[in-house]
C-alpha cells in the first residue's frame, strides 16, 4: 500500500509549507527504538512464555506490529525521496526556540505547583506563557494572568471542592 | 413512559440551571479556536468532581457537548478555523456565506439545523436504545472483542490520510493504554518499575494533552499566535423568522433531515463520529442538492446539511456508549470517563440498572437543544466577543485550564508532566500528520479489547476457534476487515479499469 500524497489533502493552509526530509527519517528511528525498549519492557512483565491468556501476549502483539509500522513508514519515506518525491509530509519546526522555552516553562511550572502554591505559580505560568506565545503587552498579561489564577482558585477550592496547592500563602 | 419521567427529572429548576451553566460554558470554551466538544468536556470534567448525583452532572455535561458544538460552528463560519473535524465541512461554505455578508443566516441555519437534527435524532435514540440494550445482554466476550476491533479498525482506516499511520497512532494510544496493572494477572506492565505508574495512564490526561497541550505547542510553531480575520456580523435584516428568510427555510429544511438521517446511522455504527456523515453530508449536498450550483459561492445547503448530520451523529454515538459501553469517538470516550468517575459502568445492564439516569439523560439532550437555541442566537455578539481576544491570552488560558483539568485527576505532579510529555508527542504527530483520533481511542479500547479477548479464550479453555463459530462475531469481523479496505476501493476500482487516480485514499479530517 504506497501512498503518493496527494497535494490536495494537506490539512495546512500554511501555503509554503516545505518538506523536511529528516524528519520523517527521526520519526521512524524513534519509533523503533520505542518499539525497543518496550520489547524489553515486555520481557520484565513477571510471567511465563508468551500464552494467549498471559499479560505478555498482547503488549508483545501491539509491540511487533508497531516496530513493523515504523519500518514501513521509513521504508515509504525512503522510497519516496529515492524517487525524487517530497517524502512523507512534515511541517517544519519553525519556531522551535519558542516552542521549547513554552515546554520548559510548563515543566517548571509542574514542579513549582506544589511549593509556590496554586495562585503564585499560576499566575507565573500565565504571564509566562502569553509572553512566549508572543504577547508584548506585560501589564494586561499580569492583571489577567494574577486575578484569573486567583479567580479560579477560589472557584474550584471554595466553591467546587477540588484541592489545589496552598504553597506558601496558605490561602 | 420512561423517557416522560426523564423530563421529569430535567425539569426541575436546580437542573435546569445545571442545563444552563453547561450550555454557556460549553459555548464559551468550544467557541475557542482548535477546541472541540471533547476537550471541553475534558477540561470542564473537575466542575463536577465533587456532584454527589450524576444526573445533574450528564444534564451539564450534555448542555456542554452542545454548547461546544454550536461554538465550534460559530468560529468555523466568522473565523475558518474549525475547531475539530466534524465542523470543517461546515467552515468550506459557511464562511463563504459570511464573507459574503450572510453571516446571520449561516449562523441560523446551524444552530437551528442542530435543534431540528437533535430532536429527531434524540427520538430515534430513545427507540432504539431499548431494544439495543435487550440485543446486547445477549452479546458474548467473542461479540465484544469483534465490535471494539470494528471500531479501532473504521475509525483508523477513515480518519486521515495514511493507514500505515493512522494504524501507528493506534497502536500508540493502545501502547500507553497497557501501562499499569494488568486487569487480570496484576502484573505491572510498561511501568519501568515505577510504582507512580502501576494506576496506568488516566484517559483524561491523554485528551487534555493530546488535543489541548498538543494544539498549543502546534499554533506556536505555525505561528498562528496572530488573530485571524474575524468576518464582522452584517446588520440585522428586516422579514425572515430567526434571522432565515422563507427561501432561507424552505432550502435548509430538506438539507436538514438529509443530514440527520446520515448523522444518526453513522453515529450508531462505529465510525468514528461526526467526521464521515457531516463529509457524506457535504458531499451529498454539493453534488444533489437544489443548491448545488452556488456550491463555493456560499450555498446554505452546505451548512445546514453537515450541522444537522453533526448534531445527529452524536445521538447516535451515544447509542453503542450506553447500551455496549463502546465508546466510538473521542467525545464518547471523555463521556465514559465522566461515567467511571460516578463509577457508572456504561453497557448491557446499564438500561435495567439505572434506567432514571439513562432517560435523564437523554431528556437532557431536548433540553440542551432547546436552551442552546434560546441561548446562543440572539447572545451571538457575547461569542464573538470571546473570539476577539488575543491569541497568546486565549492560549496561555487554554493552558491554564487544561493544567487544571490534569492536575484535578489525581492531584500529582507526575500526571502533569505525563499530560505535557503526550502533548509533545500530539504535537510531534501533527507535524508528521499522524491522526490524533485513533491514539485517544487505543488508549480506552486497546485494554479493553484484550480483556474481551482473554476472556472469551478462558471461557472457550484457550481454544481460538470461539471466534470463527459464532455468527455474530464473525460477522462484526468480516465488516471490521471491509472498513480496511473500503478507503481503498476507488483506487482499487480504478487500477481495474487501467486509471491513474489523484488520491490513493479516502481520507476525512481528523483532530477530535
Amino acid at each position: 500500500m504506497s501512498e503518493p500524497e496527494p497535494a490536495g489533502t494537506a490539512t495546512d493552509d500554511d501555503p509554503a509549507r516545505r518538506r523536511s526530509r529528516l524528519g520523517p527519517l527521526l520519526v521512524g528511528l524513534v519509533m523503533i527504538a520505542v518499539g525497543l525498549v518496550l520489547l524489553w519492557q515486555i520481557f520484565e512483565i513477571p510471567a511465563e512464555g508468551f500464552g494467549m491468556q498471559g499479560p505478555r501476549f498482547f503488549p508483545a502483539v501491539v509491540v511487533a506490529i508497531w516496530l513493523g509500522l515504523a519500518v514501513i513508514y521509513l521504508a515509504q519515506h525512503v522510497v519516496s525521496l529515492r524517487r525524487s518525491g517530497p517524502g512523507l509530509p512534515a511541517a517544519r519546526f519553525d519556531r522551535a526556540g519558542p516552542m521549547g522555552l513554552l515546554v520548559l516553562i510548563l515543566v517548571v511550572y509542574a514542579f513549582a505547583l506544589d511549593p509556590l502554591g496554586y495562585w503564585i505559580a499560576t499566575s507565573l505560568l500565565f504571564i509566562a506563557s502569553a509572553r512566549t506565545l508572543g504577547s508584548r503587552r506585560l501589564r494586561r498579561d499580569v492583571i489577567i494572568g494574577v486575578a484569573l489564577s486567583l479567580v479560579v482558585y477560589l472557584l474550584f477550592t471554595r466553591a467546587l471542592g477540588v484541592r489545589l496547592p496552598e504553597g506558601v500563602l496558605g490561602l | 413512559m420512561e423517557l416522560a419521567g426523564g423530563f421529569a427529572t430535567v425539569l426541575s429548576p436546580a437542573n435546569l440551571l445545571f442545563a444552563l451553566i453547561g450550555v454557556t460554558l460549553g459555548t464559551l470554551v468550544g467557541v475557542l479556536p482548535g477546541i472541540g466538544p471533547a476537550v471541553t468536556i475534558a477540561l470542564l470534567l473537575p466542575v463536577t468532581y465533587n456532584f454527589d448525583d450524576p444526573i445533574p452532572a450528564f444534564i451539564m455535561f450534555a448542555g456542554i457537548y452542545y454548547g461546544a458544538m454550536y461554538g465550534g460552528s460559530t468560529t468555523s463560519i466568522l473565523l475558518n478555523t474549525p475547531g475539530e473535524s466534524a465542523s470543517v465541512a461546515t467552515a468550506i461554505e459557511g464562511h463563504k456565506m459570511a464573507a459574503s455578508g450572510r453571516a446571520r443566516s449561516a449562523l441560523a441555519t446551524a444552530a437551528i439545523g442542530s435543534l431540528f437534527a437533535g430532536l429527531i435524532s434524540t427520538v430515534l435514540l430513545a427507540f432504539v436504545a431499548e431494544p439495543m440494550g435487550r440485543l446486547a445482554v445477549t452479546f458474548q466476550a467473542t461479540d465484544y472483542f469483534a465490535l471494539m476491533l470494528l471500531a479501532l479498525v473504521s475509525v483508523t482506516a477513515l480518519v486521515g490520510t495514511s493507514l500505515v499511520r493512522g494504524l501507528a497512532s493506534l497502536m500508540l494510544g493502545a501502547l500507553i493504554g497497557f501501562i499499569g496493572l494488568d486487569q487480570l494477572s496484576g502484573q505491572a506492565r510498561f511501568t519501568f518499575d515505577s510504582p507512580l505508574l502501576f494506576n496506568g495512564v488516566d484517559v483524561v490526561l491523554v485528551i487534555i494533552g493530546m488535543f489541548a497541550i498538543g494544539e498549543t505547542l502546534f499554533v506556536l510553531v505555525r505561528g498562528r499566535t496572530q488573530p485571524g480575520e474575524l468576518t464582522p456580523l452584517e446588520p440585522k435584516r428586516g422579514g425572515g423568522f430567526l434571522w432565515l428568510s422563507r427561501e432561507e427555510w424552505r432550502r435548509s429544511a430538506p438539507a436538514w433531515l438529509r443530514g440527520a438521517s446520515l448523522g444518526f446511522p453513522f453515529g450508531v455504527l462505529p465510525s468514528g463520529g461526526a467526521e464521515l456523515p457531516t463529509f457524506m453530508s457535504y458531499t451529498y449536498e454539493k453534488k444533489q442538492g437544489k443548491g448545488k450550483h452556488e456550491f463555493g459561492k456560499g450555498a446554505i445547503e452546505g451548512v445546514a446539511g453537515p450541522e444537522a448530520a453533526n448534531n445527529a451523529s452524536f445521538s447516535g454515538v451515544l447509542v453503542p456508549l450506553l447500551t455496549l459501553g463502546l465508546p466510538t469517538s473521542a467525545t464518547a470516550a471523555v463521556l465514559l470517563a465522566a461515567f467511571k468517575i460516578f463509577n457508572l459502568q456504561p453497557g448491557p445492564q446499564f438500561m435495567s440498572e439505572s434506567p432514571d439516569l439513562v432517560w435523564a439523560i437523554i431528556a437532557s439532550l431536548f433540553i440542551g437543544n432547546v436552551m442552546l437555541l434560546a441561548l446562543n442566537l440572539p447572545m451571538i455578539r457575547v461569542w464573538v466577543k470571546v473570539l476577539e481576544i488575543p491569541r497568546p491570552v486565549l492560549y496561555a488560558g487554554i493552558l491554564l485550564f487544561a493544567t487544571l483539568g490534569i492536575y484535578s485527576v489525581s492531584g500529582q505532579i507526575i500526571d502533569v508532566l505525563i499530560a505535557y510529555a503526550i502533548g509533545v508527542v500530539a504535537f510531534v504527530m501533527r507535524q508528521f500528520d499522524f491522526p490524533i483520533a485513533p491514539a485517544v481511542l487505543g488508549v480506552i479500547l486497546g485494554p479493553e479489547l484484550e480483556l474481551q479477548f482473554r476472556r472469551a479464550l478462558e471461557i472457550s479453555g484457550g481454544d481460538l476457534s470461539v471466534f470463527v463459530t459464532r455468527p455474530l462475531t464473525v460477522a462484526i469481523l468480516l465488516l471490521a476487515l471491509l472498513a480496511l479496505v473500503l478507503p481503498y476501493v476507488p483506487k482499487i476500482v480504478a487500477r481495474l479499469r487501467h486509471r491513474p487516480t489523484a488520491t490513493a485514499k479516502i481520507g476525512f479530517g481528523d483532530e477530535d
